[in-house]
């Protein structure tokens, strides 16, 4: 039974990476793909040359491990520093008093960091997460595939969105392209739809467990998005591709539109790079405030953390504008302080820090803001939405069942 | 030599258990515990982090196999276990291909050889490789499927092969890869078999004038017997067992329509974080595998005895 042994291995093996003494600084990172890698090597030269005296060591973990790892090593012998995501995955952990209290550090950089980005990083009146880089979502299209179909602006209403659709199809090209082999791409769309019809407090009470999934609201969530996937705006094929791959079908010219987060406009071709363009969410209700989706990255102490005072300095470090701007050069995301400056050459970072500015809420994404049950159950549902928009009421039942479960 | 041991005997005895000992230690570590920890994590609702589980009716009056009771609401658990069963049913067409493979092949030939370690690549390569190669395979839009498909004019300009995006299909393809390298494996089982069958008894049948297919059922296959064991066992080890492929090439996907239990098991306890339940899917799936090699056996074994 191979399989009942890895829940065996699971519980006994991980015993701690991380054990600090006197002038140390022990750092857990998830961070483990190159480019991430590379910018928290650059600034952690940086503090190492500030702070010669402290003892730096970075244990870096690959991203999906270490999702499992943290709760394992968090409550038992934690390193002085951890990476993690802002919301409700870290407020997991706030909630059972395993993250110190960041408010003497954000003291020290008071207005340099936006009234949404605290929100995302803020429980119970104090703020527990330093917030170093965070994206932007929206629709990345072809400009020249709008030409053809005969379409000159990019849609600002949701009225608009549908009316591209249909010329779309009609001129032989797939509207909107979308890969749910793992099914997370759909859950952008819900996320969108859902604060733009109902608002952003709606759709951060919900995620956060405490709305009804079966509520009218979210059935008019439903229902709008519903009209897009009734004029054949997806492809049919969505669920056999992943999101690279249905991206592959925008840059052949077969696909029109995709919503994604930014880190798709790295993996542009540079043959259709001219051709390509960015634009916001379209506004469904123009009485909802315009809320986005940035998923944020954040550094935070452990209560449990042995050397709490480097660590605090640490966040210091983090926290300054100069270096989040360092951070990011390398990693091509967005800082969050917002006295850092960006590359203004990149027209889809310029979009992002513009629409993120403006808006009044940002939500991390579905399955960083839900309970991961309730998450993964919505996702499913969301996949089986796109191929079966009739079945709605079962799948919003299902989610509200798993909802009800999980936060009795 | 009725009654106590002799002192030899009894030495021998603790030098059997000295020399099991290392082995079974770790058997007991890796293997056993894990199986009986699993059984005690089905009652609790343990989230991985707290340090403290208690099993669910402990100071509360919440039935101790909540658990179980969920998993019997639970949609996608009747869908795995269906998508079990499917499997243990197609899959096990692997074994009569690797038998005719192998009885083409048992031949000394180098010919033979070339195309049975051709036959044989797919077994070297790991789940995680032969998943990746199928999902290209039946991949729509880029596919070698779907190329080919269009180039014989099955599918029109507009169309695709949707093969895998289909709730109903997605779990005959994942059969169809994993049969790929499996067959392979049944093949080389059954050529072991075959070169060790009984050569006078074979000479004889072919004196007496037996036909092919009379050779082949009543000669040949019970002489195999063994292998069949053997093979059969894999078999449904494998079909039970089925994890990385699904894991590479739908995720269960679209909306859990090809998961199995193995996998929604991972999901539920290390995606989801509830280890409680996961272990209730794990000890659901322990006691399907133990019941259905238990009766295999069993019938096995009763055969071989009613022969002798």
């Amino acid at each position: 039974m191979k399989l009942l042994k890895v829940i065996g291995l699971g519980l006994m093996s991980f015993a701690s990476v991380a054990f600090a003494t006197g002038g140390e600084l022990v750092i857990n990172s998830m961070h483990s793909d190159p480019t991430s890698k590379k910018a928290f090597e650059t600034i952690l030269a940086e503090f190492k040359k500030e702070h010669a005296n402290i003892n730096v060591k970075v244990n870096t973990i690959d991203h999906e491990s270490y999702k499992v790892q943290i709760r394992t090593w968090l409550p038992n012998n934690p390193p002085d520093v951890a990476t993690w995501f802002a919301g409700n995955r870290a407020k997991f952990f706030v909630d059972k008093n395993l993250v110190e209290p960041l408010d003497d550090v954000f003291s020290g950089a008071a207005g340099q960091f936006s009234e949404g980005a605290l929100a995302a990083i803020s429980f119970n009146g104090k703020k527990y997460l330093m917030p170093t880089n965070y994206y932007h979502w929206g629709f990345y299209y072809r400009k020249d595939l709008f030409q053809k179909a005969g379409l000159s602006a990019a849609p600002k209403s949701w009225d608009e969105l549908i009316a591209a659709a249909q010329k779309l199809k009609a001129a032989g090209i797939t509207p909107i392209a979308i890969g749910t082999k793992q099914a997370w791409p759909a859950a952008a769309w819900f996320d969108f739809i859902n604060m733009r019809v109902n608002g952003y407090a709606f759709h951060m009470n919900l995620l956060a467990g405490k709305g009804n999934y079966t509520s009218a609201e979210v059935k008019k969530t439903m229902s709008t998005w519903a009209q897009l996937v009734k004029v054949g705006a997806f492809p049919e094929t969505a669920a056999a591709m992943t999101w690279q791959e249905a991206s592959a079908l925008m840059w052949q010219g077969k696909a029109a539109m995709y919503l994604m987060g930014n880190f798709i406009s790295s993996e542009i071709p540079s043959a259709v790079r001219a051709q390509v363009d960015f634009f916001p969410f379209p506004i469904i209700d123009p009485k909802v405030p315009t809320a986005q989706v940035a998923p944020t990255d954040v550094y935070f102490i452990p209560s449990k953390a042995k050397n709490k005072a480097n660590a605090k300095v640490f966040m210091s470090f983090l926290a300054r504008a100069d270096i989040q701007q360092k951070y990011n050069e390398v990693t091509g995301l967005l800082p969050v302080n917002n006295k850092a400056k960006i590359d203004v050459k990149n027209t889809f970072l310029k979009s992002g820090q513009q629409i993120l500015g403006q808006a009044t809420g940002l939500s991390q994404f579905f399955d960083r803001d839900a309970e991961p049950e309730v998450a993964k159950v919505g996702m499913d549902g969301f996949v089986e939405f796109l191929r079966h928009p009739d079945r709605t009421d079962a799948i919003l039942t299902r989610i509200e069942n798993t909802r009800k479960r999980v936060h009795r | 030599m009725v009654g106590a041991l002799s002192f030899m005997q009894k030495r021998d005895h603790k030098t059997a258990w000295r020399f099991l000992a290392p082995s079974l230690l770790l058997y007991g570590l890796y293997v056993i515990f894990p199986i009986f920890f699993s059984m005690y994590l089905s009652v609790t609702q343990w989230d991985g982090v707290s340090t403290q589980v208690l099993p669910l009716c402990f100071g509360s009056d919440t039935s101790c196999f909540q658990n179980f009771i969920d998993l019997w609401q639970d949609e996608v658990f009747w869908m795995s276990l269906k998508n079990n069963i499917a499997w243990l049913l197609f899959f096990s067409l692997s074994a009569p291909l690797g038998l005719a493979l192998a009885l083409f092949f048992h031949v000394k030939a180098k010919a033979a050889s070339f195309y049975k370690s051709l036959l044989f690549m797919p077994m070297v390569f790991s789940l995680v490789v032969v998943g990746t190669i199928w999902s290209w395979f039946l991949q729509p839009e880029f596919g070698l499927v779907e190329y080919i498909l269009k180039a014989l004019g099955i599918l029109g300009a507009g169309e695709n092969f949707t093969m895998m995006a289909s709730e109903r299909w997605a779990t005959a393809g994942l059969i169809a890869a994993a049969s790929w390298p499996h067959a392979a494996y049944c093949m080389v089982l059954y050529l072991a078999g075959l070169s060790n069958l009984q050569k006078n008894v074979i000479e004889a049948a072919e004196i007496e004038g037996v036909s092919k297919w009379q050779m082949l059922w009543f000669i040949i296959l019970p002489m195999l017997r063994p292998a069949t064991v053997i093979v059969v066992i894999v078999t449904m080890i494998g079909a039970l067992r089925a994890f990385d492929l699904i894991s590479i090439m739908t995720a269960g996907g679209p909306a859990n329509s090809s998961n199995v239990l193995a996998l929604y098991m991972y999901q539920q306890t290390f995606e989801n974080f509830r280890y409680g339940y996961g272990a209730a899917i794990s000890v659901v799936l322990f006691a399907i595998s133990l019941l259905l090699i238990l009766l295999y056996l069993k019938q096995t074994l009763k055969d071989e005895t009613g022969r002798s």
